[in-house]
């Protein structure tokens, strides 16, 4: 019995092994403003525009770790990464990101019509997606027929049938409770939600900086892809789900268009080494507040 | 224990050199073959070069290097070294019959393709072999690689970075539009060598226009069995591209390899060394069964 005492001890003491990782969780909060999640709405009755600000109109929030961020007008309109060297004209620099992460993803809802129009973190049931769209985007589902899809139990029959799913916790565009979405409203009329950068390599300097991409008049995304993603071939469909392109922080520039808000005033870490970062439990607060035009 | 530690130190003073093959002042393992003009596709086969790789020094990567001028359009830069290489099917049910006969291994080596700009090119051609790798360096001082390799060739699952295994073709489609005039060098990294002779002989074509354009270029090959095959830019036929590179490498020509080759692109080489030329130096020596070369193999192969 003594034998495996010391065996234990080593066990338990492995727990507690302190690799010094290099690669830091970054966790904290990001504020969008309020212009983000609003979106110009006409009024069938008035016959007027209206402002409906609604978080389910907030798109994707890239973020990532970068050397530095430079200021508007060096490469683009507004505050970018600093990049690499550009080899070919009408080419970009990569800006070589250290890590980062997202708040919220696209996520393909089942129908044709909704790829590339669905973010994960934004809506709870089948209702809220129909409803969502029939109100504000003014744009109804419709299903790979062309039919209007009104009815939130049709929806999740396509959804089963098509995934071969029996649960709506498996769909990842439907989230379990209106707590756990994404972004709540604070206290100033803006957003904010919690980010996770798992794994981001650190660097003593390194600045914390994203953007918001916000969905255009016809409700596109410029960070998705149609024409990437899973293929659908079922019966007489052939099409793609959808995925964001790629190498989105690598080539931010080339993904952040008009009406989109990127960070102005970007986090910047001066602890020594990643063990530094660890011991200050630092969880930063971004805001997302410079309009690109 | 003392005859034990005895013959640890004993094998000790062996140090490995007998286990590494000599190099042959006449026969470089690193060279540098100068400036290449793509040729029209055409005559890409008959202004094809021919030659050999051999042993370098150890702790030194070898090969080959060329240079050509970007003609500002797509440039194909072709290597086949020797020599042919199958999969022996080894199935017992089902068995693929046109690669039921053993390859002879030991004459096969392997080449690997690189090409890019000749000013992002970091070796010394003719003295060390290099790459097309450079490092750029943020402004916090760390580092990141930036590939200039422009010979990109995918593996079965769309990934770049993958290159042909041993004894087959490798090629790659250079798009020169960009750089006009500029010099472009083919690194001919060295894989592996056949362990026969320590020698490995290849043919390097540079042509105009696409590797795939191969396809309508009426490219064809006869096995002396007299089937015909149209040559592309894919296995088997495109190993008949470049023909008899162990041969002609040497100056002459090497007729147990050419035919086998020949009846390689027209998928009997195993009927090639069970019956055709059984004698063939470049056909396994292994002992062979009926259930490799059944004696009806010729009626089955028709």
């Amino acid at each position: 019995m003594s034998a495996f005492v010391p065996l234990a001890l080593l066990l338990t003491g492995g727990c507690t092994f302190d690799e010094h990782l290099p690669q830091v969780d970054i966790q904290g909060t990001v504020v969008i403003p309020r212009a983000a999640a609003t979106r110009q709405v006409p009024n069938a009755a008035t016959g007027q525009t209206e402002e409906v600000v609604d978080p389910r109109a907030i798109g994707p929030v890239f973020m990532g770790a970068f050397a530095s961020i430079d200021e508007p007008g060096l490469n683009y309109d507004f505050p970018h990464p600093e990049i690499g060297p550009i080899f070919l004209e009408g080419e970009t620099g990569n800006a070589y990101p250290y890590g980062g992460g997202t708040v919220g993803r696209f996520d393909f809802a089942c129908y044709q019509a909704m790829v590339c129009k669905v973010v994960t973190g934004r809506f709870t049931t089948y209702e809220d997606i129909l409803d969502y769209f029939d109100e504000v985007v003014q744009e109804s589902v419709v299903d790979d027929r062309g039919g209007v899809v009104d009815s939130a139990d049709a929806f999740q029959a396509y959804c089963f049938e098509l995934f071969n799913y029996t649960d709506d916790a498996e769909l990842g565009f439907l989230t379990e409770t209106e707590d756990a979405l994404d972004f709540v409203e604070n206290t100033d009329g803006d957003f904010e939600a919690d980010f996770d950068l798992w794994a981001v390599t650190y660097y003593q300097g390194m600045q914390i900086w994203g953007w918001v991409d916000t969905p255009d008049e016809a409700y596109n995304f410029s960070t998705c892809d149609e024409n990437r993603g899973q293929n659908n071939q079922e019966y007489a469909n052939d099409y793609q789900y959808g995925a964001n392109v790629p190498d989105v922080l690598n080539f931010p520039g080339e993904n952040i268009s008009e009406g989109d808000y990127v960070v102005s005033s970007p986090i910047a870490f001066d602890y020594e080494d990643a063990d530094a970062f660890r011991d200050a439990g630092d969880e930063p607060t971004v805001i997302i507040d410079f309009l690109a035009d | 224990m003392l005859l034990t530690s005895l013959l640890m130190l004993t094998a000790c003073d062996d140090g490995g050199r007998n286990f590494v093959p000599e190099v042959d002042p006449n026969n470089p393992g690193i060279v540098h073959l100068g400036e290449f003009t793509p040729s029209p596709l055409a005559e890409s086969r008959e202004n094809a070069f021919f030659g050999t790789i051999g042993v370098v020094e150890p702790g030194k990567f070898g090969g080959a290097t060329a240079t050509f001028l970007g003609t500002g359009d797509e440039v194909c830069v072709w290597v086949d070294p020797e020599s042919v290489f199958w999969n022996q099917a080894v199935a017992v049910q089902n068995r693929v019959g046109k690669y039921a006969y053993p390859d002879y291994f030991y004459d096969d080596g392997d080449l690997d393709i690189e090409v890019g700009l000749s000013a992002f090119y970091t070796g010394s051609p003719g003295v060390e072999m290099g790459d097309f790798q450079a490092v750029y360096e943020d402004s916090l001082g760390n580092e990141s690689f930036i590939e200039f390799n422009e010979c990109t060739i995918t593996d079965i699952y769309g990934q770049a970075g993958a290159h042909s295994g041993r004894g087959t073709i490798e090629f790659c489609t250079i798009d020169t539009a960009a750089h006009p005039g500029k010099e472009y060098t083919i690194v001919l990294n060295t894989w592996s060598l056949p362990s026969d002779d320590y020698s490995l002989a290849y043919g390097l074509a540079v042509f105009e226009g696409s590797c795939s354009d191969l396809q309508d270029a009426g490219f064809a090959v006869q096995s002396d069995y007299g089937t015909n095959a149209n040559v592309i830019a894919a296995s088997p036929t495109g190993e008949c591209f470049l023909q008899d590179e162990v041969g002609k490498s040497a100056g002459g020509e090497d007729l147990d390899f050419d035919t086998l080759e020949r009846s390689f692109c027209a998928e009997e080489q195993t009927y090639h060394c069970c019956s055709y030329y059984p004698d063939n130096s470049h056909c396994s020596d292994e002992p062979t069964t009926e259930d490799i070369c059944p004696a009806n193999y010729l009626a089955d192969f028709e």
